[in-house]
């Protein structure tokens, strides 16, 4: 039976009633595929049952509070999303923050999910506790470690895999930074900024752009625009 | 029909835009209600409740997000038939669960619990997707921790230990 003069009291679950519109709207499953994602997948089918590519191309615009934006070129791509028991089986653990995490060569994780992102021929993975998020619509590997030969710097990269049809990404910077639009090597934007960490003691520099259809950060201790520029050049070279 | 095109029949007062209105959104309100509420005859009535809110409401109000915006009235709804009439709390491990999270006794002010939704907010935002997305379902939705566990693709008792886990931190 219920106690409705002590849970009249209670106030978080009557404040629930009015939490932001982001929450609830992300919590709330999509409504069957509309008319024309529809149409859109089933020519991808035809396009993988012909041998074409099945990846879609969608274009979903960034605004960065009121400074410049650019374009992301996303698609939605396959990957193995595999259950929690066999996360749990290969050694990943959930995290109180909900997220999992394994410690291992980026590769590794990268295999496990099925997944090719950018040419790390010019790097050297390093083992790292690898965080990752996955939800029906996308699925996202943080801090995944490379050390660029090169420049002997360490890199951490995210990388974002759009999977469903409810595009989840939304970005935005500090208002304090200075961001900077270029365009990389093969076409694409990136943004970059950079921001004062206490823990590196200088300048970090992070990147944020999409290549192959996939979406990327890229964060550089101690850098410089010019210097992670090179690195991304590096990372999207074919 | 897309959510502009309803808002703009409900703002010329077509009937239309409430019947596409119900038509889209009915379910979802149902869903609301009957997670919060005890009886389907609670739920029906309060369901219809809703529509004639959102029909008043609409205009003046311009939301920005109908299915959020129908979602808070369907709750706010279903927390009023709580409250004040006999309704039974369908779910009565999810309110003794939240009373964890406050000391006894605690009351919030009208104007205070607008405060508190916007910590509640900020809170959640801080938190990772699935666990925000596992909280919402759980305790504004009034889903079973089964089914927020299912729709977060992840075992019943990670769930469970989860919700703990967050109940703690809160």
């Amino acid at each position: 039976m219920t106690n409705n003069s002590e849970n009249k009291l209670n106030p978080i679950f009557t404040a629930l009633s009015g939490i932001d519109d982001s929450i609830i709207s992300e919590s709330v499953k999509p409504r069957k595929t509309s008319v024309r994602l529809a149409v859109i997948i089933a020519a991808a089918a035809l396009a993988l049952a012909t041998g074409a590519s099945a990846n879609l191309l969608i274009k979903d615009k960034i605004l960065v509070d009121e400074k410049p934006a650019f374009e992301l070129n996303l698609e939605i791509t396959e990957v193995n999303k595999p259950t929690a028991e066999e996360l749990e089986n290969w050694g990943a653990t959930l995290g109180e923050n909900g997220l999992w995490s394994r410690t291992a060569l980026p590769s590794e994780v990268f295999a496990k999910f099925g997944i090719s992102p950018l040419n790390t021929d010019k790097f050297e993975e390093m083992p790292s506790e690898i965080l990752i998020d996955i939800d029906d619509n996308c699925l996202q590997l943080k801090k995944c470690r490379f050390q660029n030969l090169a420049a002997g710097k360490t890199i951490s990269l995210s990388v974002l895999v759009q999977t469903g049809e409810k595009f989840v990404l939304t970005t935005g910077t500090d208002s304090g930074n200075t961001p900077e639009i270029i365009t990389l090597k093969n076409g694409e934007k990136a943004l970059l900024y950079k921001y004062y960490s206490g823990l590196s003691g200088g300048d970090n520099v992070l990147a944020k752009f999409s290549s192959g259809g996939m979406y990327y950060e890229v964060k550089v201790d101690n850098s410089s625009f010019e210097e992670m520029e090179k690195i991304l050049d590096e990372l999207v070279s074919n | 029909m897309d959510d502009g095109k309803i808002i703009a029949l409900l703002n010329e007062r077509s009937e239309t835009g409430l019947s596409a209105l119900k038509q889209k959104y009915e379910r979802l309100i149902l869903k609301v209600l009957r997670g919060i509420l005890n009886s389907p005859q609670d739920a029906e009535e309060c369901a219809n409740d809703v529509l004639l809110d959102v029909w008043n409401r609409i205009p003046p109000d311009e939301p920005s997000n109908l299915t959020a915006y129908v979602c808070k009235i369907a709750r706010r709804r279903s927390v009023d038939r709580f409250r004040y009439n006999t309704a039974e709390c369908r779910n009565q491990a999810l309110l003794t669960e939240l009373s964890e999270c406050i000391p006894s006794g605690v009351t919030v002010e009208e104007g205070d619990a607008e405060e508190l939704s916007r910590l509640l907010s900020e809170w959640l935002n801080e938190l990772s997707k699935r666990s925000r997305r596992l909280f919402t379902l759980r305790y504004f939705f009034g889903e079973s921790v089964k089914t927020a566990a299912r729709e977060c693709k992840i075992s019943e008792t990670a769930a469970s230990s989860a919700l703990l886990r967050l109940r703690a931190k809160l």
